[in-house]
C-alpha cells in the first residue's frame, strides 16, 4: 500500500494527467495543465514529509527511502515546482511553455527522484541514461540553429561515457560481491582486500562518471554545452537539478561504503601529509575551480557566466569529499538546499532581464532591464558565497572542516579563488549596469517590477535566519547514512 | 533591545521597498518617504535608552549570548559595553544625519534603503561579541556600499563601484583567513571574543622552503592588513584614493564618519582581546608605521588640490595617529586612540557634510588667490562658515575640540616611548595646519566660481548643528567617554603587560 503513495507514483500519474488534458482539454487546457501539475508536485512534497515522519526507512527492489533520500527528494520536487510556478507567472516565452516542456519537466523530476533513492548499479546506469535523454531531447526537438542541434547531439553522445564508466564500476562490484547492490558496511572486508591502486581506480571511475553531470574536471565543457540553445527551462535543469541529484548519488555511493573502507586499506599515503585519495579529489577540485574561475573573467554572456559560476560552485563543493567528515558533508547538503532557493530566485530575475532574448549579452545592442539586473546581481553574489547569504555559511563551515582536516593550503586557495570569482562577477555586473535601462514607462509597471524583485531577494535572506534548523536537518539526513 | 536597534533599520528598509512598490498615488508615497529617517531615529533612540540604562542601572554589560549555529560554536551575541558605547553613539548620530542630508533628493527612497542596510551592518558589527558575527555584519556592508557607489555616483559609477568592491573583497578575505586561523589555534575552539581572550593559543608553525612561520602571527598580520585595506589606512590607503573624487557626496560622510571608526574599533577590540601577545611583539614596528602614516598623510594633504583628496589624506594621517596611539600600549596612548575613534568619526562626518554642501554646488577644487580673477569676500551661510572653522580646529586638534583630547593623550603616550616620534607628530601638525588653512582661506576669502552666494537648504543647515555641538561638547567635557571606556581598556592593557 505504501508504494502507491510514493512521490514517483504521483509524478507518473502527473504525466498521464498532462497527456489526458492535452488530448481532451478544451480552450483552458493550459491553465488546467500548469495548475494541475503544480498541485500534484505540492502533494508529492507533502506526502513525502508525512512518509518521512512515520514509516522510513523503506527498502525495496534496489531503492531506499531514508532521511537522506527524503532530503534530496524535497529539494528536487521544490525545484520542479518552482519551474512550473514560473511558467504560470509567464516568465518564459510562449515557445517554452509547451506540453512537451511540462512532460520533460516531470520526467526529469521523476528520474532524479529515483536516482537519489537507487542503491543498485544497474538501476543507477539505467536512470542516468534516461535522465540524459529527458534533459537533452527537448533541446534537440526545439532547435532554432544548426549549432544548437549539434550541441544537443554532442550531449547525447557524450552521455554514453558516464554510462560506460558506471557499468564498469558495476562490473567491479559484481565481481567482488556477486550482486550489483551498493551494500553497506557488510562488505567492507571484500573491498579492503583490494590494493590501493584498485581502490584509487574505483574512485577515479566514480568521480569521472559524475563529472559529466556536474561539469567538473575532466568534463568541464558540460555546462557550456548546455547553455547553447534549448529553452531557459531545460538550461536551468542542467545547471542545477541534475548536479544536485548527482551529488546525492555521490554522497550515497561514497559515504555508504567507500570511505569507511579506506580506513582499512594501507599504502595510501600521498603528498603534503594527506592520503592519495585526498590528493586525487583535491586535484580534481582545484582543476575544476581554477579553470572555471579563469573562464569567468572573459565571459560576456550571462548564460555562459552562470555556467562557469555553477562549474566553480560544484567544483568547490567537491572538497567535502576530501575532508569527508560529518561537518563537511552536512555543510554541502545544507548548501545544496539553500542554494537551490537562491538559484530559483536568480533564474527568475534573469528571465526578466531580457524577456525577449535568451540571454543578456554585453556585446549586444539590446539593453537589459535595470531593476531585475540589480536583483540578479545581488543573487549572483549570494551564490558566489558573499555574506550575509546562506551560501556564505556553507562555505564558512566547509572551510572550517577542511582546516580541521589539516589542509591549510587548500583553505588559502579556496579563499583566494572565491575573491577572484566575486571580482569577475562584479566586473560583469558593473559593465551590465552601465548599459542597463532603468526607465519603466508607467508608475504601475515600475511598482510591479520592484515588488517582484523584493519577492525574489527575500527568500535567501530569510533562509539565513533559519540556517540552524536547515543545518540540523542536513546533518540528520547525512547521519542516517552511516559514518563512524 | 539591542537586536531591535540593530535590525529595525533593515526591516523598515524591506517594508519601505514593498510599500513604495504598492502605493501609486503621490500622497501615499510621500508618507512612505520619511520612513527611513524615522526608522533611523528610532534605532538611535533605542541606543540612547541603552545608554541611560547603563549609566543609571550600574549594570556593567547589557546583552548576552544565545546559540545560533551550535554545530560550529557560533553564538548570537550582541552586547553593549564600555568598549563600544561611544562608537554606537557615534553611529546613532551619523545615520539620521545622512538621511536628513538626502531627504529632499528625488531618488531619496532608493538611497534610504541602502543607508538603512548599512546602519544594520555597522551597528551589528559594533555590538557583536562573536567573531563570526562581527565578520558577517562587517562584510555585509560591502554590498550596499557597492550599489551606492555604482548607481548614485555622478560619473564612472560602475567602475568606481567595482574597484571599491575589489578592495573590500581582498580585505574581507584576509580577515576571514584570520578568523578561521584564530578559531582553530585556540585551545578552546570558539568564536566568542571573551572565550578567545581567556584561552591560550596553540603555537603552530607553517614550514615553507626552510622558513618557519607562526600561524598565530600570520592570523594577526592577516587581520591588520585586511582591516587596513578595507578602511584605507597607511600603507594600504591607495585603494580608494583615485576614485574618491567621483563617489557620491553622502558616501564621504559614511566612509569617514562610520566605516573608518567601526573598522578601527574592530581592529582595536580584536588586537587587544585576542592578539595581545602578538600586538605587544609588533608594537614598535606598528608605532613606526603609524607615525610615518601620520607624516605622509599630512604631507600629501598639503599638496593636493581636490577637496576630497585633501580630506582623504587628512584621514589617512589621522588613522596613522590612532595606530601610533594604540601601539604605545600605555594607558594614555590606548585611551587616546579609543577617544580618537569617536573624534575621527565626528570629524569625518563634519568633513563629509561640508564637502556635500560644496560638491552639490560644483565646488571640487581648492584654488589659490592667483587663480581667481576677482577675489571677493564670500558671503556664505553662517552655518557653513562655522562648520568650516570647527573642521579646521578639529583638524589641528585645537583645544575645545574632542580631537585635542585624543591628540594630547596620544602625544603623551608616544612621548613615553620616544620623544623623536613626538617631534615628527608636531611637524606633521604644521602640515595639517597648512592644508586646513588653505581650505579656510579659499572658502572664506576667495569665494566660489558661481556668482550666487552659497545658500544652504534647511536640511543642510540642520545637519551641521549636532556634529559641531558634539565635537565642541566632548572637547569641553570628555569625561563622559573616558568614564565609560577606561575600565574596559585598562583591563585589556594590563592583561597585555
Amino acid at each position: 500500500m505504501t508504494i502507491l503513495f510514493l512521490p514517483e507514483v504521483i509524478l507518473i500519474f502527473g504525466i498521464c494527467y498532462i497527456l489526458f488534458i492535452e488530448i481532451f482539454g478544451g480552450k483552458r487546457r493550459e491553465h488546467f495543465l500548469i495548475t494541475g501539475v503544480a498541485v500534484l508536485l505540492l502533494t508529492a512534497i507533502f506526502e513525502l514529509l508525512i512518509l518521512s515522519a512515520t514509516q522510513i526507512p523503506l527498502v525495496f527492489n534496489g531503492f531506499t527511502l531514508d532521511s537522506f533520500a527524503v532530503f534530496f527528494k524535497i529539494i528536487i520536487l521544490f525545484l520542479s515546482l518552482a519551474s512550473v510556478v514560473l511558467m504560470r507567472l509567464r516568465l518564459f516565452s510562449v515557445e517554452e511553455c509547451t506540453v512537451e516542456a511540462l512532460v520533460a519537466n516531470l520526467s526529469l523530476t521523476l528520474v532524479c527522484l529515483a536516482l537519489v533513492s537507487v542503491s543498485d548499479f544497474v538501476g543507477l546506469v539505467s536512470l542516468l541514461l534516461i535522465m540524459t535523454l529527458a534533459a537533452t531531447l527537448p533541446r534537440i526537438a526545439r532547435f532554432r540553429k544548426l549549432r544548437e542541434l549539434e550541441a544537443g547531439g554532442r550531449s547525447l553522445m557524450v552521455s554514453v561515457l558516464p554510462a560506460i564508466i558506471f557499468v564498469s564500476l558495476g562490473l567491479v562490484v559484481l565481481s567482488l560481491r556477486g550482486n550489483t547492490g551498493y551494500g553497506g558496511l557488510a562488505w567492507i572486508e571484500e573491498f579492503s582486500s583490494l590494493g590501493p591502486a584498485h581502490v584509487l581506480g574505483i574512485l577515479v571511475l566514480v568521480l569521472c562518471g559524475a563529472s559529466f553531470f556536474i561539469s567538473s574536471f575532466p568534463a568541464l565543457f558540460v555546462f557550456r554545452e548546455a547553455s547553447i540553445g534549448g529553452s531557459r527551462l531545460s538550461w536551468s535543469f542542467s545547471l542545477y537539478m541534475i548536479p544536485v541529484t548527482i551529488f546525492g548519488v555521490l554522497v550515497r555511493l561514497l559515504g555508504d561504503w567507500f570511505f569507511p573502507s579506506l580506513v582499512e586499506i594501507g599504502g595510501m599515503v600521498g603528498f603534503f601529509g594527506l592520503s592519495l585519495w585526498q590528493n586525487l579529489i583535491l586535484f580534481l577540485m582545484m582543476a575544476t575551480t581554477a579553470v572555471a574561475a579563469l573562464s569567468l573573467l572573459k565571459e560576456t554572456s550571462l548564460r555562459s557566466l552562470l555556467g562557469s559560476l555553477m562549474t566553480y560552485h560544484f567544483g568547490y563543493l567537491l572538497v567535502c569529499f576530501a575532508a569527508m567528515s560529518e561537518k563537511s558533508v552536512s555543510a554541502v547538503l545544507f548548501g545544496l538546499a539553500v542554494d537551490s532557493l537562491t538559484f530559483i530566485m536568480l533564474f527568475s530575475a534573469i528571465c526578466r532581464i531580457c524577456p525577449n532574448e535568451t540571454s543578456l549579452h554585453l556585446e549586444s545592442s539590446v539593453r537589459p532591464k535595470g531593476i531585475p539586473l540589480l536583483t540578479a546581481s545581488v543573487l549572483l553574489f549570494a551564490l558566489a558565497g558573499l555574506p550575509p547569504f546562506p551560501g556564505f555559511i556553507t562555505k564558512f563551515i566547509l572551510l572550517g572542516s577542511v582546516f580541521e582536516a589539516e589542509m591549510h593550503g587548500v583553505v588559502v586557495y579556496l579563499i583566494i579563488s572565491q575573491v577572484f570569482v566575486a571580482a569577475s562577477l562584479a566586473r560583469f555586473i558593473s559593465r551590465s549596469i552601465s548599459m542597463a535601462d532603468f526607465e519603466i514607462e508607467t508608475n504601475r509597471g515600475r511598482q510591479k517590477e520592484i515588488f517582484i524583485q523584493c519577492i525574489l531577494v527575500a527568500p535567501p535572506v530569510i533562509a539565513t535566519l533559519f540556517s540552524s534548523s536547515i543545518l540540523n536537518f542536513a546533518s540528520h539526513a547525512y547521519r542516517f547514512l552511516l559514518w563512524s | 533591545m539591542i537586536s531591535v536597534s540593530v535590525f529595525l533599520p533593515s526591516i523598515v528598509a524591506a517594508l519601505t521597498t514593498v510599500l513604495a512598490a504598492t502605493f501609486s498615488s503621490r500622497g501615499l508615497r510621500s508618507l512612505v518617504k520619511p520612513m527611513g529617517l524615522l526608522a533611523s531615529i528610532v534605532s538611535s533612540c533605542f541606543i540612547v535608552w541603552l545608554f541611560l540604562l547603563k549609566s543609571s542601572g550600574g549594570v556593567s554589560d547589557l546583552g548576552g549570548a544565545v546559540p545560533w549555529l551550535p554545530f560550529f560554536s557560533v553564538n548570537y551575541d550582541l552586547s553593549f559595553n564600555g568598549l563600544n558605547a561611544s562608537l554606537v553613539a557615534l553611529l546613532a548620530l551619523v545615520f539620521p544625519l545622512v538621511h536628513i542630508l538626502d531627504l529632499y533628493r528625488e531618488d531619496y527612497l532608493g538611497r534610504s534603503v541602502i543607508y538603512l542596510l548599512l546602519q544594520t551592518g555597522l551597528l551589528g558589527a559594533a555590538f557583536s561579541q562573536d567573531l563570526f558575527l562581527i565578520f558577517l555584519f562587517w562584510s555585509f556592508c560591502i554590498l550596499p556600499a557597492y550599489y551606492l557607489i555604482s548607481v548614485y555616483s555622478k560619473e564612472n559609477g560602475p567602475e568606481n563601484g567595482f574597484s571599491y568592491l575589489i578592495n573590500g573583497l581582498v580585505g574581507n578575505s584576509l580577515v576571514f583567513m584570520s578568523i578561521i586561523l584564530t578559531r582553530f589555534l585556540s585551545e578552546t575552539p570558539s568564536f566568542s571574543v571573551q572565550v578567545l581572550f581567556e584561552s591560550e593559543k596553540i603555537s603552530r608553525a607553517l614550514s615553507l622552503g626552510g622558513l618557519s612561520f607562526s600561524l598565530v602571527s600570520a592570523a594577526f598580520i592577516f587581520l591588520i592588513v585586511g582591516i587596513f585595506i578595507r578602511i584605507s589606512v597607511f600603507p594600504f590607503h591607495s585603494g580608494i584614493s583615485r576614485s574618491v573624487r567621483s563617489y557620491p557626496s553622502v558616501f564621504i560622510v559614511l566612509h569617514y564618519g562610520a566605516f573608518l571608526p567601526v573598522g578601527f574599533y574592530i581592529f582595536t577590540k580584536l588586537v587587544l582581546s585576542i592578539f595581545g601577545n602578538q600586538f605587544a611583539y609588533y608594537s614598535r614596528p606598528l608605532l613606526a608605521i603609524g607615525v610615518v602614516g601620520f607624516v605622509y598623510g599630512a604631507f600629501r594633504s598639503s599638496v593636493e588640490k581636490d577637496l576630497r583628496s585633501i580630506g582623504h589624506y587628512l584621514f589617512v594621517s589621522f588613522s596613522g595617529l590612532l595606530l601610533s596611539g594604540l601601539a604605545c600600549l600605555n594607558e594614555q596612548g590606548v585611551l587616546g586612540a579609543m577617544i580618537g575613534i569617536t573624534s575621527i568619526g565626528l570629524t569625518g562626518a563634519l568633513f563629509g557634510i561640508v564637502n556635500s554642501a560644496l560638491a552639490d554646488r560644483g565646488v571640487f577644487e581648492v584654488k589659490s588667490a592667483k587663480e581667481k580673477e576677482n577675489a571677493t569676500v564670500i558671503s556664505t551661510s553662517i552655518v557653513l562658515t562655522a562648520g568650516v572653522v570647527v573642521l579646521f580646529c578639529a583638524v589641528l586638534g585645537a583645544p575645545g575640540t574632542i580631537n585635542f583630547v585624543s591628540t594630547s593623550l596620544i602625544a603623551f603616550g608616544v612621548f613615553e616611548i620616544s620623544p623623536w616620534y613626538v617631534l615628527a607628530v608636531l611637524f606633521s601638525f604644521l602640515l595639517l595646519a597648512t592644508s586646513g588653512f588653505r581650505i579656510v582661506k579659499f572658502l572664506l576669502f576667495y569665494g566660489v566660481d558661481s556668482e550666487e552666494p552659497i545658500f544652504l537648504k534647511a536640511n543642510e543647515r540642520l545637519v551641521f548643528v549636532p556634529v559641531i555641538s558634539c565635537i565642541v561638547f566632548l572637547g569641553v567635557s570628555p569625561n563622559w567617554i573616558v568614564t565609560v571606556a577606561r575600565p574596559v581598556l585598562m583591563t585589556l592593557v594590563s592583561a597585555l603587560k
